[in-house]
């Protein structure tokens, strides 16, 4: 789906981290280096939802701050994922930024990757949950052929409403 | 009014309008331990990029 040649290697990080985390890196061109991680989701979901255990969340951040704009940060980040849900056949569930207020702003940027790469190949939803003073934007991505995918989120709905 | 922030990874603006995306208004107390799981997480983000923490890495396998 995406150019190889337009987007960084990306390799395993394999210092200490838990059985249930993974952890991913990639260096750009401006020597800036990535992490991407992905650890078990199941703190979002009620312990009784089965179908949920098998869910991880994704983050990704610079080791230092960012330089300028590289276009292959989109690209590897997006392969990324798609290997991961290919690879482990479970979802990937990111949250947005909830300490300001670009959250919102970053969950949009993530659909129009999403609609730009993903072919038909991944399902795709998002939420906006809302406190009484706070929002929390978050995404789930899942293989096509994933049947549980419509419960996930009314999962996390039903947990999260009490 | 619709407003727009500077995304960080383009540095294009982008449109915070979000129409479309359900949005859900959750109990504050039961959603409390799942909001401070991901304000921990949030943190050290945000330490790593200020430099207060170092991430180790030791480089494995081609994953992607």
């Amino acid at each position: 789906v995406i150019d190889l040649h337009d987007s960084y290697e990306v390799f395993v990080n394999e210092s200490d981290l838990k059985n249930d985390e993974f952890e991913y890196f990639f260096t750009t061109d401006s020597n800036i280096v990535y992490i991407l991680g992905f650890s078990n989701a199941s703190y979002l979901f009620r312990t009784e939802c089965l179908v949920c255990s098998n869910i991880f969340s994704f983050t990704f951040y610079p080791s230092e701050q960012k330089g300028q704009y590289d276009p292959k940060i989109k690209l590897t980040i997006i392969k990324t994922i798609h290997r991961f849900i290919e690879l482990y056949r479970c979802p990937v569930i990111y949250v947005c930024d909830t300490s300001s207020s670009g959250g919102r702003g970053r969950l949009r940027l993530f659909s129009s990757w999403f609609n730009e790469y993903s072919k038909g190949l991944f399902l795709h939803d998002q939420r906006i949950f809302e406190t009484d003073y706070q929002q929390i934007p978050l995404g789930i991505i899942a293989a096509v052929s994933d049947s549980n995918f419509n419960q996930y989120l009314n999962e996390i709905d039903s947990a999260w409403m009490g | 009014l619709i407003r727009y922030i500077v995304d960080e990874w383009s540095f294009k603006l982008i449109e915070m309008d979000t129409k479309g995306v359900k949005k859900i208004k959750i109990n504050t107390a039961v959603a409390k331990p799942i909001v401070e799981a991901m304000e921990k997480k949030q943190d050290h983000k945000n330490k790593v990029m200020s430099g207060e923490i170092k991430v180790k890495i030791s480089k494995g396998d081609r994953f992607a």
